[in-house]
């Protein structure tokens, strides 16, 4: 959140903090800050033209762009999730484990025990919450993120299996509201991605739980030297996460009316190219969530067009790999050419205050 | 900004080069195919060979990659059928309840497709103008390789078979259609064999190292239910390791390498589906559909090779 | 500047420290008063850094007695010293780069919204960067908007910020004792200056400030006294105006003691 001022300045109220930032920045180095933290929807749209172009006319028409926005919806639940973990300093490898787990919890629920919608839910999201709390909890006592969440990924996809015994449950239609359904023409995801990434924006820019969640991520000794509790926030970051995996993976079975054990990897490193696209560091506490979504369109308009162009799927993969580097490359350059000019142009000044 | 000019620019030149392909592409007629994964080679073989038949018959053929995932399988195929993209597809499923939604709007926008399994699956409750349903049949498929492990500890074994189980590793509702047809087959054909070790692996090597494994605790196997052509190849290696005997093998599959050790006398038979032999049989239908999309698709079913 | 025991801001008498057979520290005595500038210096594995974190509580000295505001403290550790108003500016500076100068300063003590939004704990931006504006004019620090973010900052604002931090957290007791770790190791020169010129003000201002340095220089140009540790021991305590550089030199290489 280098771009906190700025980017945090956004959603509400922020106007005031924008126009100071950008008057005080010189021109050069404002354009520079634009491009660094706009420059994923500059290419979004950029490639949103040349799609339309070369895929005419199939591609740019509405109901290709709900198709769009429903493939990139799962991805960008996913990369929400992903996302939380590394503002708050963690990346948690074993949401696709959680995922599979509050599935089939779901599944389970519903299909052998009769229960009600609403109470299904409810549980598989308490089994993400329990996954975070869990893995938050091992985590704090000193060990490795990454190899703790290794250990749960295998627990969770094994309880998983456990669960529903060995095999998958079809069937399950009972969550074809949260699924296929679309509302006045919008995907049904679309409405649970807004949802989540309004909340979600707002609790990271603008409330106090939020920033110091962030803040933790950044720096934990920060955190701890003024006086707050970093664990707390580490744990509260493990737990968002894994409820978004849990969304997720219900998500998915609303689509697919099967409750799988299967914790597919393949949607996780999807979910971490949307995350190092926009430009969430993978070392804690940088990134803005509006372009993690913007991240995962980009993602699923890149598979659309290239699938309607009948291009060869390895060149979707290809295309995909690169195009993160290339983001990684650019944000770098970026980020070293604006703190370049900023030293050079620094304008403190130590003025001297009239002795008494 | 130099940066950002270079990428912009090279972006550009990419899209009017895929462009160029894009056009050169573009045919009268297209159709499209949505195999399990690009992974899998006999999914590559089916892809190459069902292009030379486009070709010949004078349509676009693009081939799409699901990678095994049913959503991706369904959106993939969503948006060639509702951006009118495609005039057919062909899909071998992975989840026929993610299909629904396709198949009506195939239906209501009449696209012609080919799909796996059975009108119930789809929630359908018959056939459909413009939909073929190729049939995969597991519980002909389990039985098959189940009967014929029966058939060799009948035959070799005097009956007495003491069998390692590994499962299909899917995880799905056709994994356990198929394990359970699998292990009412051995029953059938040899009601005195018993399961003495299940077990799960999609590799050789885990394959191989499982079955040593297993033999530590049950030295008496003689008989190993392979679900894929791995667990066979790493089953006959582990026994041979171990100095024991040449057990029962029967592979779910058939590669060009485990039908060379049917051949040898090592593997004492393989049935797997007959994807390429069905491959022009599908096509020939989804052609027909195209040319006239409002007649009811028939029902196909994909037979079983058996290579004993 | 008067000297007489009961207002030392932080006074030290006694320190040891040891670690297993090693003397770290070996009864040391030091004191800062309010408004007071001191400077304490020594060679590598003199005792200063250790010194430091015993002041800070983040170790605990094996004998010897610590006194806040005149009031002995008897378990000493970095929250207690914190309540009693002890801060200390680490070396590492400990500033979260993605976040803005103001979050910094008031993260854990942020403002909020009116109700009903401070009830979801909606912080309130404006009143927070007016805040620290505030705060900064205060310290007479002009430095970046507050709500640049630290990473666009240069050297010397960070360093500021880092101090300014420290200090504001004294603002509402009015006084109390800043602890400094080579606050400007790494800067260039007008950085350097910025900053001395940040330390003196301070102390104008009513603070005690403790200052662990190589800088000689500022050393000279900031500090009211000067005490330097050897091997262990305070060999040197002295008014600045009784020191220069030769003799800071050879108390520091151990070749001469003064003790005033």
């Amino acid at each position: 959140m280098s771009h906190d001022a700025i980017d945090a300045g956004a959603p509400s109220g922020g106007a005031a903090n924008g126009a100071v930032v950008k008057r005080q920045l010189p021109p050069d180095v404002a354009i520079l800050v634009f491009l660094r933290d706009r420059g994923i929807f500059v290419l979004w749209v950029l490639l949103l033209v040349i799609f339309a172009v070369w895929n005419h006319p199939y591609f740019a028409t509405i109901n290709n762009a709900m198709l769009i926005v429903s493939a990139a919806s799962l991805t960008a639940i996913f990369a929400a999730a992903v996302a939380t973990g590394l503002f708050s300093g963690a990346l948690d490898l074993s949401l696709p484990g959680v995922a599979a787990l509050s599935t089939c919890v779901v599944g389970v629920l519903l299909k052998q025990f009769g229960v009600p919608v609403p109470l299904a839910l409810i549980g598989g999201l308490g089994v993400g919450f329990l996954c975070g709390l869990i893995n938050g909890y091992i985590v704090l006592r000193g060990l490795n993120p990454l190899i703790v969440t290794i250990g749960t990924l295998s627990v969770t996809s094994g309880l998983a299996a456990l669960v529903v015994g060995g095999y998958a449950i079809s069937g399950v239609f009972e969550l074809e509201f949260m699924g296929s359904a679309r509302y006045f023409g919008i995907p049904s995801h679309a409405y649970i991605v807004a949802v989540v990434y309004l909340a979600l924006t707002i609790f990271l820019t603008r409330t106090r739980h939020g920033i110091r969640m962030r803040a933790v991520g950044g720096n934990s000794e920060a955190v701890r030297r003024a006086g707050l509790s970093d664990q707390r926030y580490k744990i509260l970051g493990f737990i968002i996460s894994a409820m978004l995996a849990s969304l997720g993976g219900i998500m998915t079975m609303a689509l697919v009316f099967e409750a799988s054990a299967n914790a597919s990897p393949s949607i996780l490193f999807t979910a971490l190219t949307a995350v190092f696209l926009a430009g969430v560091s993978l070392a804690g506490g940088r990134g803005s969530l509006p372009r993690v979504l913007i991240g995962a369109l980009v993602l699923a308009t890149i598979s659309d067009a290239l699938t309607i162009a009948g291009v060869p799927p390895y060149w979707a993969t290809v295309a995909t790999g690169a195009l993160m580097i290339g983001a990684l490359v650019f944000d770098k350059t970026m980020t070293e050419s604006i703190s370049a000019r900023l030293v050079k142009v620094s304008t403190m000044t130590v003025h001297e205050k009239a002795s008494k | 900004m130099n940066s950002s000019r270079l990428l912009s620019s090279g972006l550009l030149v990419a899209a009017v080069s895929l462009a160029a392909l894009g056009t050169a592409m573009a045919q009268e007629k297209t159709m499209a195919f949505s195999p399990l994964s690009l992974d899998v080679p006999a999914m590559q073989g089916l892809s190459g060979a069902l292009s030379h038949f486009a070709e010949d018959a004078g349509i676009g053929y693009m081939v799409l990659d699901p990678k095994f995932d049913a959503t991706t399988q369904a959106q993939q195929l969503s948006q060639v059928i509702e951006t009118g993209r495609v005039n057919g597809a062909w899909a071998i499923t992975i989840g026929a309840p993610a299909l629904r939604n396709v198949v009506q709007r195939a239906v209501e926008s009449g696209i012609p497709m080919v799909v796996s399994g059975r009108p119930a699956d789809y929630g359908l409750d018959a056939a459909q103008p413009g939909i073929a349903f190729s049939d995969i049949d597991y519980e002909v498929y389990g039985t098959a390789i189940g009967q014929e492990l029966g058939n060799c500890i009948a035959e070799n074994l005097d009956g007495d078979g003491k069998v390692f189980f590994f499962g299909d590793t899917s995880g799905t509702e056709a994994a356990k259609i198929t394990d359970d047809f699998g292990k009412q087959g051995l029953a059938t054909a040899a009601p005195n064999a018993t399961i003495v070790a299940e077990n799960l692996s999609t590799a050789r090597l885990e394959s191989q190292q499982k079955v040593s494994q297993m033999l530590l605790a049950h030295a008496d196997a003689n008989a190993v239910y392979a679900s894929n052509d791995e667990n066979a190849m790493g089953a006959l290696l582990a026994f041979e390791a171990a100095g024991l005997p040449t057990p029962c093998i029967v592979s779910g599959g058939g590669s060009d390498e485990v039908l060379g050790f049917v051949e040898a006398g090592k593997i004492y038979a393989a049935a797997g589906f007959d994807f390429e032999g069905d491959a022009y049989q599908n096509f020939q239908t989804l052609l027909a559909m195209m040319d006239n999309p409002t007649e009811l698709g028939p029902i196909l079913s994909i037979p079983i090779k058996l290579t004993k | 500047m008067s000297k007489s025991l009961e207002n030392a801001a932080l006074r030290l008498s006694g320190i040891s420290k040891h670690y297993g057979y090693i003397k770290a520290l070996d009864d040391v005595d030091l004191e800062v008063h309010p408004g007071e500038v001191v400077a304490l210096l020594g060679d590598n594995g003199a005792g200063k850094s250790t010194l430091l974190k015993v002041m800070s509580g983040a170790h605990q000295a094996s004998s010897g007695e610590i006194a806040v505001n005149g009031r002995k403290v008897d378990r000493y550790d970095p929250r207690v010293a914190s309540e009693l108003g002890v801060e200390m500016v680490y070396q590492d500076l400990a500033l979260i780069d993605t976040l803005d100068i103001s979050t910094n300063l008031q993260l854990g003590k942020e403002p909020l919204m009116p109700f009903p939004l401070n009830l979801l704990g909606f912080v309130d931006f404006r009143r927070m960067h007016e805040i620290t504006e505030t705060q900064l004019e205060r310290l007479g620090v002009r430095t970046a908007p507050a709500e640049r973010p630290v990473e666009m900052l240069s050297g010397g604002q960070r360093q500021v910020t880092a101090i300014a931090r420290a200090a504001v957290r004294l603002f509402e007791r009015g006084k109390g004792t800043i602890l400094m770790d080579e606050p400007t190791a790494a800067l260039g020169y007008e950085q350097t200056k910025m900053v001395e010129g940040l330390i003196r003000r301070m102390a104008d201002t009513g603070f005690a400030i403790v200052l662990v340095t190589h800088n000689l220089p500022l050393c000279f140009n900031v500090s009211d006294r000067i005490a330097v540790l050897n091997r262990g021991r305070k060999v040197a305590d002295v008014p600045r105006s009784e020191a220069d550089h030769s003799s800071v030199v050879a108390w520091i290489t151990g070749a001469e003691r003064a003790i005033a």
